[in-house]
């Protein structure tokens, strides 16, 4: 009788165990998951303030505002004197691109004093994430936020508003917001979709000599950049009668990738089945065409002529196919992260009394071609570097500045 | 003719009808769906949703269901492709690794559910969410290498002009459905899934045979992460989500009971094939993307409902003819499977359950 209780008291404790040693797991993944920088940076902010105390006092903070008055004055105009809270968010924040464009973002504020601390919020794609995630940082007192909107379907729109009515400094980029200008959000920065879209299909038939079948590929279903992408190379292709789309494509449908090399891979190898005979490749997403000009070397074809995002992967491939004398024409455009820089740059400037960068077109950039394999813009592979590592966010200002910035 | 019957009403025969049909209809269907090239696409990609599949199933078969294969699958792929750095000579430990890794997260899934008694749906929900957890601590948010070359190789390799995944598969459903049907531990196997009282009556350990079937589970879906990151060479972070939905609705229309019990690993690969093949002809025929899911729900429920309908009690003269082999995918008769298997084991006459 006595040895049941006992053996359901071991067993009680061990389920408590296993409970403990699960949250203990969880607690440790979360801790750098979602939000990698914004421990650190906090802590790091705290030290700061630590040592200028130590230092015993106003000698030390003294000199700590002539810091910022001189960043202010000299070359980081946008950094302003007044001390503010930076919000960081990303729509997605679980890739190779989300984490370099933090970096990015991080590039700029780390620069500027007056930036006393930052939040850093991932919403995994998940859009009451996304919302929860601006809502928190105005609680927590952010007087700018920059942020990647692209958690869904203009999810962030009524969270952004909601910063703008407490005149939060909200600046989306690397994806249409919705919403207008003023309103819903102070500035939006990121790349013309459309003129990239234009680049690619021009670029591309004029490499297949004005003639063949075309393969465009894009992103998930209804999003932004796929859809003008799409829209701009359905227009060039018009403007070519000699060439046929080989999927039809506009700003409503094209063939999905998911931007997920594997779905990528099964994609293309069913629509080669389809039409054996395919002449030029666009894809908006460097891992995606990767995973699209393996699925051509699967099935024992020659790549085409390739226009697209840069990744080093498809770098590496277009160095390893040149070296086996299966060169084939590759232009890529900027996978643009430093744009980040500029949104960093302009919230900080308008929150901290700095004065904003002066952007080309109202912050809605063409990107210009980055490599050409035809005119000698070799791509760049680094065997030892990530194979999402895109290398134009290594550009320094000056080079980023020719791009963006007006004058 | 009783036996034929009987095994024409198998609930494991309607998925290959269904799949012969699917590759008779294809080319008129979608034109280039049937051709070289479109198997030569679809079978590497099919070959890897079997091998996770075949997890799915012991799972199942032993009234369980595991979600937690988008997390472990994960962890193969990824681990796959970050211990070795690139590194062709570190393959080898990287694959124990992988082995390993996936065993000891079905084991977690084993234990919890077994030893706690903590119901398998919300066990592999929780254990899932810490399996990414993971994935995404130990990555940092993306991964920094490429598979190795020589795993590249491997898995983009061909034997006998058939995609080595798909082969890989082929051999690990035939292994796995002989030890089930051939060893007397595959026997008993089954006997504890289709009644874990009767069973345990029997004096079988029925916890050790569900913490295997778990474990097996484990290592199942973290070799398909593997074969995948090799396939493609360079994975995205968690490969592993677009596949707990297939390898939930390959067991089922493979004949194996939500319920548990009665099982088979081949009905399971032949509803990949099935699932493959379809993804392959909506492919083809360019449907829209919403489309695509409609057809791909639609034809995957009406698959799950035509096996719930009770045929043999709405066909006159079947009745008598297909008793327990029918009733094992109906739930409400699903407790009537021990009985049924009890009575096999005694007409059969070859396994002695009480040898434990």
């Amino acid at each position: 009788m006595s040895a049941r209780p006992d053996r359901s008291r071991v067993k009680g404790a061990a389920l408590l165990a296993l409970v403990a040693l699960l949250a203990a797991l969880v607690l440790s993944a979360c801790g750098g998951g979602g939000s990698t920088s914004s421990p650190s940076t906090s802590e790091s902010t705290t030290e700061a303030e630590t040592e200028t105390e130590g230092a015993g006092g106003a000698a030390a903070e003294e000199e700590n505002e002539g810091e910022t008055e001189t960043a202010a004055a000299g070359e980081n105009a946008w950094c302003g004197p007044e001390g503010i809270t930076l919000g960081i968010q990303d729509g997605g924040g679980l890739n190779a691109w989300s984490k370099e464009s933090l970096e990015q973002v991080q590039s700029v504020s780390k620069n500027c004093p007056a930036v006393e601390k930052e939040i850093v919020v991932d919403a995994d794609f998940e859009p009451q994430k996304a919302v929860s995630g601006i809502q928190s940082m105005i609680s927590q007192g952010a007087n700018a936020i920059v942020v990647i909107p692209d958690s869904g379907n203009c999810a962030e729109v009524p969270a952004m508003r909601q910063a703008m009515q407490r005149n939060i400094i909200v600046v989306p980029w690397a994806a249409d917001p919705c919403g207008t200008e003023g309103t819903d959000w102070t500035k939006y920065i990121d790349w013309d979709t459309k003129a990239a879209g234009r680049e690619w299909a021009e670029w591309v038939i004029e490499q297949m000599g004005g003639k063949g079948k075309l393969l465009y590929e894009g992103g998930p279903a209804g999003n932004t950049v796929s859809s003008n992408a799409a829209a701009a190379i359905a227009e060039v292709v018009e403007e070519n009668p000699g060439v046929e789309l080989v999927e039809p494509i506009s700003s409503e449908e094209w063939p999905v990738t998911n931007w997920d090399p594997a779905e990528t891979k099964k994609l293309t190898a069913a629509i080669l089945a389809k039409h054996p005979e395919i002449n030029g490749l666009i894809n908006d997403y460097g891992a995606s065409v990767e995973a699209e000009v393996q699925a051509f070397q699967a099935a024992g074809k020659q790549i085409p002529a390739v226009a697209a995002s840069e990744s080093n992967a498809l770098a590496c491939t277009w160095k390893e196919e040149k070296e086996n004398g299966k060169e084939f024409p590759l232009m890529t455009i900027s996978s643009r992260n430093w744009l980040g820089r500029y949104a960093a740059q302009f919230a900080i400037a308008e929150a901290s009394g700095g004065t904003p960068p002066a952007l080309k077109n109202n912050g809605i950039i063409t990107l210009g071609q980055w490599e050409n394999s035809v005119s000698g813009k070799e791509p760049q592979c680094d065997p030892n570097a990530s194979p999402e590592a895109s290398f134009s966010n290594k550009m320094t200002e000056e080079e980023t500045a020719k791009i963006a910035l007006e004058g | 003719m009783n036996a034929l019957k009987s095994r024409v009403a198998s609930p494991f025969a309607a998925i290959w009808v269904a799949t012969f049909l699917l590759f008779v209809v294809s080319p008129f269907v979608a034109s280039g769906s049937l051709s070289h090239a479109a198997l030569q696409g679809m079978l590497p990609f099919a070959g890897i949703l079997a091998v996770a599949a075949i997890g799915q199933t012991l799972v199942i078969q032993q009234g369980g269901l595991d979600l937690s294969v988008p997390g472990i699958f994960s962890m193969g792929a990824v681990l796959i492709v970050t211990i070795p750095g690139g590194n062709t000579g570190d393959l080898l430990p990287a694959l124990i690794v992988v082995a390993l890794v996936g065993t000891a997260g079905g084991l977690l899934n084993g234990i919890a559910v077994t030893r706690f008694g903590i119901t398998p749906l919300v066990a592999t929900l929780g254990s899932n969410a810490i399996f990414i957890g993971v994935v995404i601590q130990a990555t940092g948010g993306s991964i920094a290498f490429k598979a190795t070359k020589n795993w590249q190789n491997f898995t983009a390799d061909k034997v006998l002009g058939i995609p080595i995944l798909a082969v890989i598969a082929l051999i690990l459903t035939v292994l796995v459905a002989l030890f089930i049907s051939r060893t007397i531990w595959g026997r008993r196997f089954v006997l504890v899934g289709s009644s874990p009282l009767a069973a345990r009556a029997a004096g079988l350990s029925v916890e050790r045979y569900q913490l295997g079937a778990y474990a097996a589970a484990g290592l199942s879906y973290a070799i398909a992460g593997a074969l995948l990151s090799g396939y493609l060479q360079s994975p995205p972070l968690l490969p592993g989500n677009e596949y707990l939905l297939p390898t939930i609705a390959a067991v089922v229309l493979g004949g194996t009971a939500l319920g548990g019990g009665r099982g088979s690993v081949i009905g399971t690969a032949v509803g990949v094939l099935f699932l493959s093949q379809l993804e392959q002809v909506i492919s083809a025929l360019g449907a829209k993307t919403s489309v695509e899911y409609l057809i791909q729900g639609a034809i995957v429920a009406l698959g799950m409902g035509l096996r719930n309908v009770p045929w043999n009690q709405i066909l006159p003269g079947r009745r008598g003819d297909v008793d327990a082999a029918v009733d094992t995918t109906s739930p409400d008769t699903a407790s009537g499977n021990g009985r049924a298997l009890l009575s096999e084991h005694k007409e059969e006459d070859s396994i002695d359950v009480s040898k434990t």
